[in-house]
């Protein structure tokens, strides 16, 4: 009797399942779509317009965002202090230094940190 | 077994030993940055005396002189707090950081109860609702870097539903999961290790982990809780607090790819011979250099991982191989079970027998996550197990009728009803409840012998919605599926649906937004269909089928700081 019955369940269900991923298939597409048709946000702009001067091969050194502190970071942008090497303000827009500082605090020295054995 | 831990304790004792550099070179250092800032005072220090000696040659303006004035009494105050910062940074090794969470919970069950067991449905289907059921969580983070070789990485965990002092007690578990489901206020260590990385040959640097291992919040944990990675193995693969040692080795030199790395690790659970629950001793010893035959053997884990990371390929991903291997897989100790805890008396009329061992067992997994992937917002993860079990015996609940004074040999508690009543009346009425005695246990069988293997898929994604805010939201979905035999040693996750050990299918949807670097909120809906049950949990007995449908959907709050 309880094969029987958990057994016609379970056929049931094995349809639901094979419709469960069609949706979920469907549901990445959708997902990937719209996330390839986003904007550009912080982490885009550090790599493409800071990355495009602080590059391995070129004379600027680079940087990553664990080389200050969020505090430096925020003193950093409020004090312009980019400006004592190069002046940026042409190359950023208001909204886009905005998105790339939130990146950079978000991701500086004391922002959380991988756990894994032996990881260094 | 004996000689697979001997095997590798000498190996990690030769490895030590033979290491080069074996005393740790101290970081009482001042810290990079402080360092130029002091040589610049000094700079400027030089630069004034300069200025005196030229004020004395020639006399400056009233104006410059109070400049001037000004400038030193700024210098002698920046140099007293630069002296202070410099003895903080030096004298404070530990960093402490912080996390709360308020989490409400709402549940719903649908199914039959079975007769105990059995894979017989009971009764009708249940329909039932758990309304909201809040908790708090805190956690407190330690870490140190102790020296240039030697870090030490700590978190103690205190979680609790308000107001509710209820400690769950799992005995045949809860070595696995005992900081991770809710308890009282007490705070526990849930993980504590320190690793000492050294190098014996500069192509093939290592690292030795010892302690309390970072084992638990599994990969792709760090996209649902929208942190780094906090695990070693993937959820999958391995997921329970771990007492242990390990090894890696850091292939980066020799493959040329990033964060490529070899991680062992051997993981003990050693039973201290004087078993407790609830405040009651179980074992007739006392002392732990006493021994107690009806006490659990030890149950080693041993974990192989082969991880690497192609940031230029796939769109750029992570990769991790690993297997996971039981040698021995004791038989179980169910005197804390009121049901079954007369099988382990001492009169002779229920015993139970079997091997000490119930089999071996191992499990390959394979994993992949992709954080950003072709740079875009998109991040995904896809993880796929496979597991096989080499059963050697079970352990059966037996009766023995000579001791009630009948001819016959010893047979199955649960068949002595059947088989007894006609003895007398009074044997029925006596035998009558072992009719509810488990069948043998073995390792995911009930006789002993089976073989079984068993899979899991585990996919998901997480993107940032396109909403123009500060911090985007974030949405993602979970989909796993295990088979009947599964079996996830993931006790050590905080999900209370428990979805990865799901056999059957598990969907989970969320949407976090974060508020600030400190401060996140999440929401989430988690559905789990279980076609068999988890019978006596872990790796005990033949998973029985069931209709149960469980769903989950919370509201959490996250600081951290």
């Amino acid at each position: 009797m309880c094969d029987t019955f958990y057994n016609m369940e379970k056929e049931r269900k094995g349809m639901k399942q094979t419709l469960h991923m069609l949706v979920f298939g469907g549901l990445c597409f959708i997902l990937l779509w719209v996330s390839y048709s986003m904007a550009s946000d912080g982490r885009s702009i550090y790599l493409n317009k800071c990355g495009s001067c602080h590059q391995e091969s070129g004379d600027v050194e680079t940087f990553a965002p664990s080389k200050y502190a969020s505090t430096q970071w925020r003193r950093f942008f409020r004090r312009n202090k980019h400006k004592r090497k190069k002046d940026i303000s042409e190359l950023f827009t208001k909204e886009e230094l905005e998105q790339v500082k939130t990146y950079l605090i978000l991701h500086a020295a004391d922002s959380d940190q991988p756990e894994a054995v032996g990881l260094k | 077994m004996q000689h697979t831990s001997k095997i590798l304790f000498l190996g990690i004792m030769l490895l030590f030993f033979f290491e080069p550099c074996v005393s740790a070179k101290e970081k009482y250092i001042t810290p990079d940055e402080i360092v130029p800032i002091l040589d610049e005072i000094d700079r400027l220090n030089k630069r004034l005396n300069e200025l005196n000696q030229q004020q004395e040659s020639e006399k400056l303006s009233e104006d410059d002189q109070r400049a001037l004035d000004f400038l030193k009494q700024d210098m002698d105050e920046l140099t007293e707090i630069l002296e202070r910062v410099e003895t903080k940074s030096i004298v404070d090794r530990l960093e402490i950081g912080a996390e709360i969470r308020t989490r409400m919970d709402w549940f719903t069950f649908q199914g039959h109860d079975n007769i105990p067991f059995t894979d017989h449905p009971q009764g009708k289907k249940r329909d039932e609702y758990v309304r909201m059921q809040p908790s708090n969580r805190f956690r407190l983070n330690l870490r140190a870097q102790i020296s240039d070789n030697l870090k030490f990485t700590s978190r103690l965990t205190m979680l609790r539903r308000w107001s509710d002092d209820d400690f769950n007690v799992y005995p045949d578990v809860n070595f696995l999961n005992t900081t991770r489901v809710a308890g009282n206020l007490n705070l526990k260590v849930e993980r504590a290790y320190v690793d000492y990385f050294f190098e014996p040959n500069e192509l093939l640097p290592m690292a030795f982990t010892f302690g309390r291992l970072p084992s638990t919040d599994g990969l792709p944990t760090d996209l649902i809780e929208n942190t780094p990675r906090k695990s070693t193995y993937p959820a999958i693969a391995y997921n329970v607090e771990s007492d242990g040692v390990g090894l890696s080795l850091d292939l980066e030199p020799l493959t040329h790819l990033p964060q490529t790395a070899a991680r062992m690790i051997a993981v003990v659970r050693y039973d201290d011979h004087e078993q407790y629950f609830m405040g009651k001793q179980l074992s007739d010893k006392k002392g732990v250099y006493r021994v107690d035959e009806k006490g659990m053997d030890p149950v080693y884990f041993l974990v192989i991982q082969l991880e690497s990371h192609f940031p230029d390929y796939f769109g750029g991903l992570m990769a991790i191989m690993n297997v996971l291997y039981i040698p021995q897989a004791p038989k179980p100790d169910f005197r804390y079970n009121d049901d079954l805890a007369p099988f382990y008396s001492d009169d002779g009329l229920l015993f139970t027998q079997g091997d000490d061992s119930l089999g071996y067992l191992t499990k390959y997994t394979l994993f992949v996550e992709s954080k950003h992937f072709f740079g875009y917002n998109f991040d995904w993860f896809a993880g796929l197990s496979y597991l096989r079990t080499h059963a050697t015996s079970a352990t059966e609940f037996m009766l023995d009728p000579g001791e009630l004074g009948l001819p016959q040999d010893p047979l199955p508690a649960r068949e002595a009803y059947n088989l007894l009543k006609n003895y007398g009346p009074s044997y029925a009425v006596q035998l009558q409840a072992l009719e509810n005695a488990p069948t043998p246990i073995g390792l995911l069988n009930n006789d002993g012998q089976s073989d079984h293997d068993a899979h899991c898929i585990h996919v998901g994604m997480r993107i940032d919605l396109p909403i123009a805010i500060k911090q985007s939201p974030k949405f993602g979905i979970e989909y796993n599926h295990g088979s009947q035999y599964w079996s996830n040693f993931g006790q050590g996750s905080e999900d209370p649906l428990q979805k990865l050990a799901t056999r059957g299918e598990a969907w989970d949807f969320y949407l976090l937004q974060p508020i600030s670097r400190f401060f996140m909120l999440r929401i989430g809906h988690t559905v789990t269909r279980h076609d068999y049950d988890q019978n006596l949990s872990f790796y005990y007995g033949q998973p029985l089928a069931i209709d149960h449908k469980i769903t989950n959907t919370y509201l959490l709050m996250d600081a951290k700081f």
